[in-house]
This record gives C-alpha cells, sequence and structure tokens, in this order.
C-alpha cells in the first residue's frame, strides 16, 4: 500500500481519537447555547420591528431612505433590520453609499452595490445573479481587504430572493477616513472563478457622529489580567474593547453595556495569540453591541455577566426519589424519570436565579449500576416562577435503575468586580 | 420550544464530531488557540446554517467540514503567506522518533503528519483527511495548483523518509 493510501485509509481511525480537552468542548456546546438565546431574542425583535412599522405606517409620515436607488439592497436591509438596527438606521438616514462594481467569470455575477462604513465596521451589500441561485446554499466564498495581499477576516449573511442573491459582508473598519476596498469572489454556488474587484470606501459621513472615549481600566486576579481600552460608540454599532491575559478556561465573553438604562448584551468574540510560557494566553475580546443611542447619558456600564473558569465536577445526583445535591450556591433534586420522544427524561429541580442560564454544569452522563454511561443528547433549563427552576435532560437511550448522574465540567463564577463605569463626558 | 429542539438535533449531532473538527482544525492552524478559535467560529455559523442542512444527520459530518475548511480559509491564505519564506528554506527539523513497533500503530502515521512543517501539514490534511482535490486545495492556499502539488509531493517524501527504516532496522532521526 502506497503511503498516499495509508494517509487516506486511517485518516478516519486518527480522527476518532479522543481529544484531551472536554472542559473546551462544552464551552463550545455553552456556545451554541448562548447563540440560541440570542437568536431567540431577535425573533422577539422581529415581532418588535413589525409592530414598529405598522405604528409608523399608521402615524401617516413615511421615511424615505435610499432604497428606492437600490431596490434590492434596501428592502434588503430593512428585512434584517431585527438583525442588524445599526446597519438599518444608518440606511434609513442616507448613509448607503452607492458602489458600482461589477466582475463576471462563469457565468455568475458578482456586483457590490452599496457599502456602509463607520469607524466600527465596514458592511458591503453585494448580488449575485446567475443560475440555478436559491435557498438553501453557500455564501460565496470571498476575500476581502484593504490590500490586496492582505485578507481580513470577516462575516456575512445572505438571502436568494426571486432567483437572486443578495448578502451583506461586514469586516474591520476602513484604517483611515478613505480607501479602498478589495472584494475577491473565489467560490459562488459550488462554481470556482475569479471575481475581483477594488472601490472606494469613505467612512467620513458616519465618523462625524461617532464618538470613541479611551478607557484605562484594570481587572486584575487569579488567571486573568486583563484592561479595558475603549469604549466606541458608532452609527452603526457600539463596541468595547478589553485585552490581557487570561490562563486556559477562563470564559469571559459574555457582557451587557447599560447607557441611560438602556442595558444591551453581547457575545464577544475573542483573538487569541500564543501562549506564554506561564500557560497564560494574550487575549482581545471585542464585545459588539447593536447601535446605541447615548443621550445625555453622562456614563456607560460595562460589565461582564458570566464570567466563569470551566473546570472538572464532580457533581453527582442520585436518580432515587429524595435525592438532592448542594454545589456552591446551587442545589439540584431528583423530581422523576420518564419516557420521552426517542428516549428518557429525566427532570431535576434547582434553585433559579435571574441571570442563571444551563450552561452552569455541562456534560452530563448517566451513569447505570455496572457502570454503562449514557449521554445527555439534551437539556432545558425552565423557571418555575417561584424562585425555582425545572432542569430537563434528556437521553437517547433508557435510563437504568438505579443510576446516578454526572456531570462532567462546571463553570466556576470567578470572584470579583467586573464592572466598569466609563464617563461619557 | 421548536428551537430548542433543533438546538438539542445540532448538538447531538455535533458532539461525535467535535473531536474530529478539533484534530482537523489543529492540523489546519498549528495552534491549539488558533483552533480553538476556528471551531468555535465554524461550530457558530454551521449553527446559524443548520437549517440548510440537506441529506439527514449522515450528511452532518461532512457538511460541518466543509464550513470549517472554508472558515479556515482566511486563516490558511495569511499564514501561507508569512509561511513562505520559511517553507522555501527550511527543510525538516530534526526530533527524536518514536520506534518501529510504535510505526506500526498506523494511527500514528498521522501523527507523525502532524510533526510536519505546518506547510506540509496543511497540504495532507486537506488532500488526504479531508479528501480535497489539488485544484481546491489551491483556492483555499491561494497557491497555483503546480504549487501545491510539488508541496504534497514535499510533504509525502519527507514522511516516506521519516517512515522508513534504515539498513539497521532503526528508523532515520529526524
Amino acid at each position: 500500500m502506497s503511503i498516499e493510501q495509508r494517509l487516506s485509509a486511517n485518516a478516519e481511525a486518527w480522527l476518532e481519537q479522543e481529544v484531551a480537552s472536554s472542559e473546551r468542548m462544552d464551552n463550545l456546546e455553552a456556545l451554541v447555547r448562548q447563540r440560541s438565546r440570542l437568536s431567540r431574542k431577535r425573533w422577539v425583535g422581529v415581532a418588535a420591528a413589525v409592530a414598529a412599522a405598522v405604528t409608523i405606517t399608521l402615524m401617516g409620515p413615511t421615511l424615505v431612505s435610499v432604497a428606492a436607488d437600490l431596490p434590492w439592497i434596501g428592502p434588503y436591509i430593512a428585512r434584517m433590520a431585527a438583525h442588524d438596527e445599526g446597519a438599518h438606521w444608518a440606511e434609513q438616514r442616507g448613509y448607503l453609499a452607492p458602489v458600482i462594481a461589477s466582475a463576471s467569470d462563469n457565468g455568475y455575477t458578482l456586483r457590490v452595490e452599496g457599502v456602509l462604513a463607520d469607524p466600527a465596521r465596514t458592511i458591503i451589500y453585494y448580488s449575485v445573479e446567475g443560475p440555478e441561485l436559491k435557498d438553501p446554499m453557500m455564501p460565496p466564498t470571498t476575500e476581502v481587504g484593504f490590500d490586496p495581499e492582505r485578507s481580513l477576516a470577516h462575516s456575512g449573511r445572505h438571502e436568494v430572493v426571486d432567483g437572486k442573491l443578495i448578502g451583506e459582508i461586514t469586516t474591520a473598519p476602513l484604517p483611515g477616513p478613505t480607501g479602498t476596498v478589495y472584494l475577491r469572489g473565489r467560490e459562488i454556488n459550488g462554481v470556482t472563478g475569479n471575481w475581483s474587484l477594488s472601490f472606494d470606501v469613505s467612512r467620513t459621513d458616519l465618523s462625524g457622529l461617532a464618538r470613541e472615549y479611551p478607557v484605562d481600566q484594570h481587572w486584575q486576579g487569579e488567571g486573568y489580567d486583563l484592561r479595558i481600552t475603549r469604549l466606541l460608540i458608532a452609527p452603526t454599532q457600539t463596541t468595547v474593547e478589553v485585552e490581557g491575559f487570561v490562563s486556559s478556561g477562563i470564559d469571559l465573553r459574555q457582557a451587557e453595556l447599560v447607557v441611560d438604562g438602556q442595558a444591551l448584551t453581547a457575545m464577544g468574540t475573542s483573538t487569541g495569540g500564543a501562549s506564554t510560557n506561564e500557560g497564560r494566553k494574550k487575549v482581545t475580546y471585542r464585545y459588539s453591541f447593536d447601535r446605541i443611542d447615548a443621550g445625555t447619558a453622562s456614563t456607560a456600564t460595562f460589565r461582564l455577566t458570566a464570567p466563569v473558569q470551566w473546570q472538572e465536577s464532580d457533581l453527582v445526583v442520585d436518580l432515587k426519589p429524595g435525592a438532592r445535591v448542594e454545589r456552591h450556591d446551587r442545589w439540584f433534586q431528583f423530581s422523576a424519570v420518564g419516557e420521552a420522544e426517542g428516549g428518557t427524561q429525566i427532570t431535576l429541580q434547582t434553585g433559579w436565579q435571574p441571570g442563571m442560564s444551563l450552561q452552569d454544569f455541562s456534560g452530563w452522563t448517566v451513569i447505570g449500576a455496572r457502570g454503562v454511561e449514557e449521554r445527555v443528547i439534551g437539556a432545558g433549563l425552565e423557571p418555575n416562577g417561584d424562585g425555582t427552576a425545572t432542569l430537563t435532560l434528556q437521553t437517547g437511550r433508557p435510563v437504568p435503575d438505579p443510576a446516578r448522574l454526572e456531570a462532567g465540567s462546571e463553570a466556576v463564577v470567578i470572584p470579583g468586580s467586573f464592572e466598569a463605569t466609563i464617563s461619557l463626558k | 420550544m421548536f428551537r430548542r429542539r433543533i438546538d438539542e438535533e445540532f448538538l447531538a449531532l455535533l458532539r461525535p464530531q467535535e473531536p474530529k473538527l478539533f484534530r482537523i482544525a489543529r492540523a489546519l492552524t498549528g495552534q491549539e488557540a488558533d483552533a480553538w478559535d476556528l471551531l468555535q467560529e465554524s461550530t457558530l455559523l454551521a449553527y446559524d446554517r443548520f437549517g440548510q442542512l440537506r441529506g439527514g444527520p449522515d450528511a452532518f459530518g461532512p457538511w460541518i467540514r466543509r464550513i470549517l475548511v472554508n472558515t479556515a480559509k482566511n486563516h490558511l491564505v495569511q499564514r501561507n503567506r508569512v509561511v513562505l519564506l520559511e517553507a522555501m528554506e527550511a527543510e525538516v527539523g530534526f526530533d527524536p522518533s518514536p520506534g518501529p513497533e510504535e510505526l506500526l500503530d498506523q494511527r500514528l502515521l498521522w501523527d507523525e503528519v502532524m510533526n510536519l512543517e505546518l506547510h506540509h501539514r496543511q497540504v495532507l490534511t486537506l488532500r488526504f483527511l479531508l479528501d480535497l482535490p489539488v485544484d481546491e486545495i489551491a483556492t483555499l492556499l491561494d497557491l497555483p495548483a503546480g504549487t501545491v502539488k510539488s508541496r504534497i509531493h514535499r510533504a509525502l517524501a519527507t514522511l516516506r523518509q521519516r517512515l522508513q527504516p534504515s539498513a539497521e532496522g532503526a528508523v532515520i532521526q529526524r
């Protein structure tokens, strides 16, 4: 067997090996659950946006936007308003700069139609026309940057309407007031090609509406040494940046910003550098909040809402009537085991506090008397309204009797104050 | 409630893939910290697009691997630009080798791949672990297809050299 054949033949076996850090895997699942909660909040936002639109219509005045000049992009931004209030705000006030730049290859035409640029980010709105464009489909594979030789990290969303793909790409803010953006499409609808575009962008107009507040406050403690560096209230987005060092297992992604009584939540993104000799990692957290109107507020309060250290858990709950365990400031009491669709459902009662989430404990496993493990495949936490909550766990197979429930890892709240008051004067 | 059911379905499909995805991410990025960041980014992307999955649970593994590779694209392009000079100049580094008995364990073949220089590791991962054609690898790495081919050739040669017992039966030192 050639070495090429051996590599192919043994690929899956190599991939099947366990990875040591189950703690990080649990973090990954916690992240998905966090995204899920945010997604549910967005749907609430959609309902609110629809209600607001109806109200505006009833009131009479019609907002005029550049949507009339950009027949595809304006309505797209309006549809996405629940996800991106800042972009909608800017578009409604005429800050969306029309761009005419297009490239065609292999039957597909990539066209940039407009750009929103402010000191927080650059959003490129584009369309694609060509054969067989229909949802669901992968977005075009693109590179974007302010230097033709250096592609920047970017994210995007898209939809297909009447056979035309309309989408957006969000990337870093322009490094200067004006600049050239390079966009290169690599693959569209599974077809590789070269769609290279460049166009000039200015963020001058929106920059005039942005306010930046340098901050120099520190959070220091065991396992972390962080500095809040700045708050930026830009027209399309509000961002807070934090940089420093953290130890392995520390998760500081959930944050809240309160300005003038208006509380916004964000899931920060982190960029990690190389680990140091002390086992710490240099990180930069960037928390991106929705657009905010600071009004006459004199201060903003930024706080981490769930600074946690993930660690192996020794929490065990016997699945028998009356079984109850206490752990830190939490308690769990076995309630019932019953049949559920596709498996078994275990319910427990636990204490409830506002802000509590399912992700405090993770990696639940049911272990029978003979040591057979059955992994929990679904979980839910619902408050009962009386200071308690019902924790529901689902397994894919019947639960043996007797059995116990073990948590694989738990997030321990890092003690200390993670709150910073930022002057807006 | 429906959304929650989707969440659990997604997580149930994700769990068996997590270690595999992490291994692929680490192979492509070279650093554990970068691998976690890549895995996190691509998992959230997959979650957002879960409704677009077609082909049932069996299709989930290949589907999320594809998302991971596409998400890794920027990492790969940037790293390759940085690594290019090093790649041209560097020959293989010399580390203590495992014994021949260990090399009989086929899993160690890929462990050995992970000991290669990053640019060699990337092309072998993309070609033989993810089964991507050369043209697609070239696109991902922003390299000419010929360069990818020669890089794969050199990577295989290095790997063969490391796995080849010497005349005395010992493994050639890396």
